[in-house]
């Protein structure tokens, strides 16, 4: 459904108020690998996850204010290739930009596509038991992905509008369930709010659990690219960033907390390595005890809407992405294809399609190794948080004279503790006791074959100096603010 | 249902019209509101407007450019006209979607060779005709001159259009001009 706006129907320049600042700040909370991720970090970590949930929010917090700075800076494109660009150069700035959208796709899309799958079957038993016992549920997912790719091939939109319904729903549901299941007697005896940890609470524990933690925040820094739109941004951004990464944390913690005290983490595997509370099946076994089947039946198509949106936005996206970047040289001239009649761009949708599906193929739908895609995904949007961080402060020492509406409290304090913890968090990227050598080796892989990517085409196709900063006047200049 | 028709919370009205000002450097453009401009190429005296549109997704938005050429010839009753690209794999000419009484401009359109050449590179994915008691507008949604906005991770991509794209759009507009002349 395409809808074209008057401009009298729309917001003039800096009028856009707190309550959408705030809404755009929440940010990823309904997707469901973060829920998964949640659910299983507390029944890992129990206490030492809420404590990296807090450490994961003052991190991000530290993060946001670089953000802000950034977009006050580059008001024009809320773009990650800008602000890294001229703080760094093109080299870091194309590595940087392939890692935070194109590489989190390929991790975090193939978690979704397998998780929805899953999500989609639990509240059909019979049908659920069936695949499970071959190891083909995920293929449900696979069907998902296909079926948009399809729809999308022929133009068909699907989930327009269903953004505020979507993220305004899913954190009420999670709300609701868990301050029932907090209110509910408990079902099973905790030490403390959040339950005990499998793996200890010494610090390294902690740290252990930080990157998990960190995964519930994404896309909370949304928020500063409306910097232009909004009534006093210096001050409207930091505290909708505050509010919004609030929202999410208490949210989480309340829903974790819940779930320990009404689902029993038991083991699933004779050695005990596997627990309830590891898998997407902790999910129905909340929701069934805190409302019933109806409550199984809500939550269930709550996290099918949610995935199978999920799954559209990245077939509607990407391939137009694709298509820019083929009329700019950057790709093959194929992905510059539309279809005579439908007017869609069939290669890049083709593209978008495989990826999840090759990668749900190759692990085989192993929801053992969801967590080592969270993980890489984690990985892959820290090296770019990193990188931005760096570029603010590349810019402060270069080039104090440029005009910053909103300039980084206690500089450079937040982007050393940022940066800090997120290469921390990657340090200790898995829980203690668990190798992070494949979240690594995946992360790695995929981070060597964007930076060689990145320097080929700088130095030998557009033959550009690699890490010298692109001056912002020149980016200010090629995308003018009036 | 308010909310339904509201645009998406990170939609920045004026983002996508500053990035495609750039595009059409060459042609005069005097702002026509935040979101709205109007634009006119010396050469061949073409006039036409620009305006943003909206598309919600979950997490994301696209936001792309609609241009639209009022031709002061031939008016008469209302009518409206799709015209899309005919062709199973490759573009092999244009085609008409019309409403009862136009079906003389459709084929007046269709059979027009010159038409066809400018309008076969055209990335459009949507083109109308309308007929008003005054004239026609011509209005077309290009994939060029759009802005995929993603709230996961937070991105922001402009598709450029690109010169020849937005000499096929100034042509294709100059060409209606002389085609539907008495229509």
């Amino acid at each position: 459904m395409t809808e074209a706006h008057g401009a009298a129907g729309r917001p003039e320049r800096g009028i856009i108020g707190f309550p959408t600042a705030l809404a755009t700040a929440v940010g990823l909370i309904m997707a469901s690998p973060v829920i998964l991720t949640v659910t299983t970090g507390f029944g890992v970590g129990g206490g030492a996850f809420a404590a990296a949930v807090v450490i994961a929010f003052i991190m991000m917090q530290a993060q946001a204010s670089s953000f802000a700075e950034a977009a006050a800076i580059l008001p024009t494109t809320g773009s990650v290739y800008d602000y890294i660009s001229c703080g760094l150069g093109r080299f870091w700035a194309i590595t940087g930009t392939i890692a935070a959208y194109i590489l989190v796709h390929v991790f975090a899309g193939t978690a979704e596509t397998i998780l929805s799958g899953i999500m989609a079957l639990v509240n059909f038993e019979s049908l659920n038991t069936r695949l499970e016992s071959s190891g083909h549920s995920w293929l449900v997912g696979v069907g998902l992905v296909v079926i948009f790719a399809i729809a999308n091939a022929f133009g068909i939109r699907a989930f327009s509008r269903a953004e505020i319904v979507l993220t305004l729903g899913m954190w009420l549901t999670l709300m609701i369930f868990g301050l029932i299941g907090l209110m509910m007697p408990a079902a099973v005896p905790l030490d403390g709010w959040f339950g005990g940890s499998r793996i200890g609470t010494s610090v390294p524990a902690v740290l252990s659990l930080v990157g998990m933690a960190m995964f519930m925040f994404v896309g909370f820094e949304f928020v500063t690219p409306l910097a232009a739109e909004l009534k006093r941004p210096a001050r409207v951004i930091p505290r909708a960033m505050t509010l919004g990464l609030l929202a999410v944390a208490a949210c989480m913690l309340v829903y974790g907390s819940a779930m320990r005290r009404q689902v029993e983490n038991v083991a699933l595997n004779p050695q005990g390595t596997v627990h309830l509370l590891d898998t997407p099946m902790a999910i129905p076994h909340f929701a069934e005890r805190i409302m019933g089947p109806f409550g199984k039946i809500w939550l269930g198509l709550g996290f099918l809407f949610a995935g199978a949106a999920t799954i559209n936005t990245l077939m509607a996206g990407l391939p137009r992405i694709m298509y820019g970047m083929a009329v700019d040289g950057s790709l093959p001239r194929i992905f510059a294809y539309l279809h005579p009649r439908f007017k869609t761009p069939l290669v890049g949708i083709a593209v978008a399609a495989v990826i999840p599906i090759t990668h749900a193929w190759i692990i085989r739908g192993d929801l053992d190794r969801l967590s080592t895609l969270v993980l890489a995904a984690v990985c892959a949007w820290g090296f770019a948080y990193i990188l931005v961080n760096l570029s603010v402060i590349s810019l402060r020492l270069r080039r104090p004279d440029l005009p910053r509406p909103y300039r980084t409290p206690f500089f450079p304090i937040p982007q050393i503790v940022a940066t800090g913890g997120i290469l921390v968090a990657i340090w200790y990227i898995t829980p203690l006791g668990t190798s992070a050598v494949p979240v690594y080796r995946q992360f790695g892989i995929m981070l060597a074959l964007t930076a060689a990517y990145a320097f080929i085409w700088t130095r030998f196709v557009h033959r550009q100096p690699l890490f010298k900063p692109v001056p912002v006047e020149h980016v200010l200049q090629k995308a003018p603010t009036e | 249902m308010r909310w339904l028709k509201r645009s998406p919370a990170a939609y920045r009205p004026g983002s996508l019209l500053a990035r495609l000002r750039h595009d059409l450097a060459g042609l005069e453009f005097e702002a026509d509101g935040p979101t709205r401009a109007r634009v006119r190429c010396r050469e061949t005296g073409v006039e036409f407007s620009t305006e943003e549109q909206v598309e919600g997704r979950f997490l994301m938005h696209v936001v792309s450019t609609r241009f639209s050429c009022r031709i002061p010839c031939g008016g008469g009753a209302p009518v409206t006209m799709r015209i899309r690209h005919r062709g199973a794999w490759k573009r092999t000419g244009i085609g008409c979607t019309i409403d009862p009484g136009a079906e003389e401009v459709a084929e007046r359109l269709a059979r027009d060779a010159a038409l066809a050449a400018t309008m076969l590179p055209l990335d459009f994915t949507d083109f109308q005709l309308e007929r008003e008691p005054t004239g026609w507008i011509a209005s077309l949604v290009h994939y060029g001159g759009s802005q995929v906005v993603y709230q996961f991770p937070s991105t922001v991509q402009y598709v450029r259009l690109a010169p020849q794209q937005l000499q096929s759009i100034v042509g294709t507009f100059s060409r209606l001009r002389t085609v539907l002349a008495g229509a």
